[in-house]
């Protein structure tokens, strides 16, 4: 798809500028302060926004290409540094702003703005509140799409992230994750620009594991990293799991709500959701038949995740093969029904009880 | 002796009522056997489904050829102090000191002549009803100790015949069939007692138990009726009316459509299971 050229400091500015504009009534004024322009060192444009009855407040905006999720404290730092000097709310303007920068903004109560829509505006006086969709992704970026979470190496490196508490040099991070090193420094180059990962010295670090497993969470859905299919137990779900052997023949973990009362019960499962390396190879092992009106076992094989969900797999209190934790609630949090939920209350009892999940 | 004063839970009240029965006809015990859906919690005590365990009667089959005339069954129960239902559907209903109401009830094919009382001289006419599909009942059981579900407000026990779940299924499936046409909330509960006994009892061990009523000549012809019961209303599919009534038993507390479903399979695998037999002879 043919785009324009990426724009300029000056062209972002100006957006930035006409947006606001046409998100105001008409009566409303936005006057750029040009005199400010360049004559502090910390903010690039300053914008008077007034309401009819002459009330205003003023818009220091810092004015990037790119930012990173990384950047956002260090930007936040310094807006607000400015602001200890001129009264004003602080505003990052940029080409792009990725969702993942766009919530840290948020959280760090900065307004943002880029040339494709993104807009998030609080001011109390005059009161104001702007939110505008723009872009999901950066019409502007050239080579290697950005990174995601998304594939086998990055389902590695999470999950291996996630599932020890530890700092790690890179050759034991690929040795442990099973990844290749290549895809591991790609891996760990997008996590240090999102911030989820600090380099310090040659050890890497999880700065927010939390984090991490709600990012990887929502990139690699098990409904997209996986063949699904749907199954009825006629006996009920006890009469199934009755059938899985602690020491399958097979590569066997079970997830979602039957897995998640290992650690903390939340509500009686209906159905069960099981990692297997073949369905049919389970299904015919398990005398299960296809269901799609009322299943009550739902078999899962990875297809983009390799043996991904099968690592780190821990014995149920009945025996049979329990996934990960971090693995369980990543597959509860893309669940249906009432499973989100219930992935929130797993990373509570996660936070409260960290020593019991994450392995040394 | 403690015999469950105080107790107000429809179902520990129900198995008080079976148990003032079973005392009061102890002369007879050998002549009963206990069918009806305290017969099949009996057997399906670990299933663990959505729907409660739930009944409010007791139901007792009585076999004429061991019955004896001493006492007569109407004069044993109401020195018991049980009432009989006055009301002429109700004939064979007694109701017990603390409003139980217990049936009892005699196989069509050995309740005599007549057309809702059992003939069972020299006991009165009014005193048993006859019923179609307790024949199975007859055949398949065993002997089991009926106690107080708690034991410490009752200390009562008696053991007597309980119906073999093929022959509960039998009987069942005559119930349900009797009632289609007018159909309501409490046949629900029927149909899920079928799923109940598919879904806690194995299924060749039903095929077997129903395979041998099929082979005794009192069973043989309530057991072929039974079995084209089950095939229309529940083997046919989720959608069949049994399996939809099964459900609806589930409605708000539980998973109707995965009870339709299963119930449906589970009926599916015992006739399957039944024809593999039959094929072997």
């Amino acid at each position: 798809m043919a785009v324009d050229p990426a724009p300029t400091s000056v062209d972002i500015e100006r957006r930035i500028v006409a947006a606001i504009r046409t998100s105001l009534p008409s009566t409303w004024r936005v006057i750029e302060s040009k005199a400010s322009r360049g004559s502090t060192a910390d903010v690039d444009l300053e914008l008077s926004v007034e309401a009819p009855g002459g009330e205003a407040s003023r818009l220091l905006v810092e004015v990037k290409q790119a930012v990173e999720r990384r950047d956002v404290a260090r930007i936040a730092d310094r807006l607000r540094g400015a602001i200890t000097e001129r009264s004003g709310i602080p505003m990052v303007g940029a080409r792009y702003l990725s969702q993942s920068v766009r919530d840290a903004l948020t959280a760090e109560r900065i307004a943002y703005a880029d040339a494709t829509g993104n807009m998030r505006l609080e001011s109390n006086s005059p009161a104001v509140f702007i939110s505008c969709q723009g872009a999901e992704s950066d019409p502007w970026r050239k080579g290697r799409p950005r990174g995601t979470l998304k594939g086998e190496p990055a389902a590695r490196i999470a999950r291996t992230l996630l599932d020890y508490d530890r700092t790690w040099r890179v050759r034991e991070l690929i040795a442990v994750a099973g990844a290749s090193s290549g895809a591991t420094y790609r891996v760990l180059d997008y996590l240090q620009r999102e911030d989820l990962v600090v380099k310090e010295g040659d050890r890497y670090a999880v700065t927010d594991w939390e984090r991490l497993l709600r990012t990887w969470s929502a990139d690699a859905s098990f409904t997209t990293t996986t063949r699904t299919m749907a199954f009825i137990e006629p006996r009920g779900l006890d009469a199934f799991l009755a059938k899985l052997d602690p020491k399958p023949a097979f590569p066997v973990a079970v997830t979602g709500t039957v897995a998640a009362k290992e650690w903390a019960m939340y509500a009686p499962a209906k159905a069960a959701y099981v990692y297997v390396s073949s369905i049919q190879e389970a299904a015919d092992a398990w005398s299960l038949r296809p269901n799609s009106v009322a299943p009550n076992v739902v078999l899962l094989e990875p297809a983009t995740v390799g043996d991904v969900p099968f690592r780190n797999v821990t014995p149920a209190s009945a025996g049979y093969p329990v996934a990960a934790l971090a693995q369980v609630v990543a597959d509860l949090l893309n669940g249906p029904g009432r499973e989100p939920a219930e992935g929130e209350y797993l990373i509570e009892w996660m936070r409260a009880n960290e020593s019991r999940w994450r392995r040394e | 002796m403690n015999r469950g004063g105080g107790v107000s839970d429809p179902v520990t009240l129900a198995r008080t009522g079976l148990l003032d029965a079973l005392e009061a006809l102890k002369a007879h015990l050998d002549a009963l056997v206990v069918v009806g859906a305290q017969a099949i919690y009996l057997h399906t005590g670990a299933a663990e489904v959505a729907l409660a365990e739930y009944t409010t009667d007791g139901d007792l089959a009585v076999d004429p050829d061991s019955l004896g005339s001493d006492p007569r069954v109407e004069a044993a129960m109401i020195a018991a102090h049980f009432e009989a239902d006055p009301r002429d559907h109700a004939v064979g209903t007694w109701i017990s000191p603390r409003g139980v109401p217990v049936d009892l009830m005699v196989p069509e094919a050995v309740a005599g002549l007549g057309s809702r009382a059992a003939s069972v001289p020299p006991h009165d006419r009014k005193a048993m009803r006859r019923a179609r599909g307790l024949e199975a009942a007859l055949v398949d059981n065993t002997r089991m100790m009926i106690r107080a579900l708690d034991v410490s407000a009752d200390s009562r026990e008696f053991e007597v015949a309980v119906a073999g779940p093929a022959a509960l299924l039998v009987a069942k499936l005559h119930k349900i069939q009797d009632r289609i046409d007018q159909p309501s909330r409490l046949d629900n509960k029927d149909a899920h007692d079928i799923y109940r006994v598919l879904r806690s009892i194995d299924t060749e061990v039903l095929a077997v138990a129903t395979h041998g009523l099929l082979n005794a000549r009192l069973s043989r012809a309530v057991t072929l009726e039974a079995l084209e019961h089950l095939e229309r209303l529940f083997a046919a599919g989720s959608r069949a009316v049994g399996s939809r009534m099964a459900g609806a038993a589930e409605e708000l507390v539980g998973d109707p459509a995965t009870v339709s479903e299963s119930v449906a399979l589970l009926a599916q695998d015992l006739r399957d299971a039944l024809n593999a037999r039959q094929h072997e002879g």
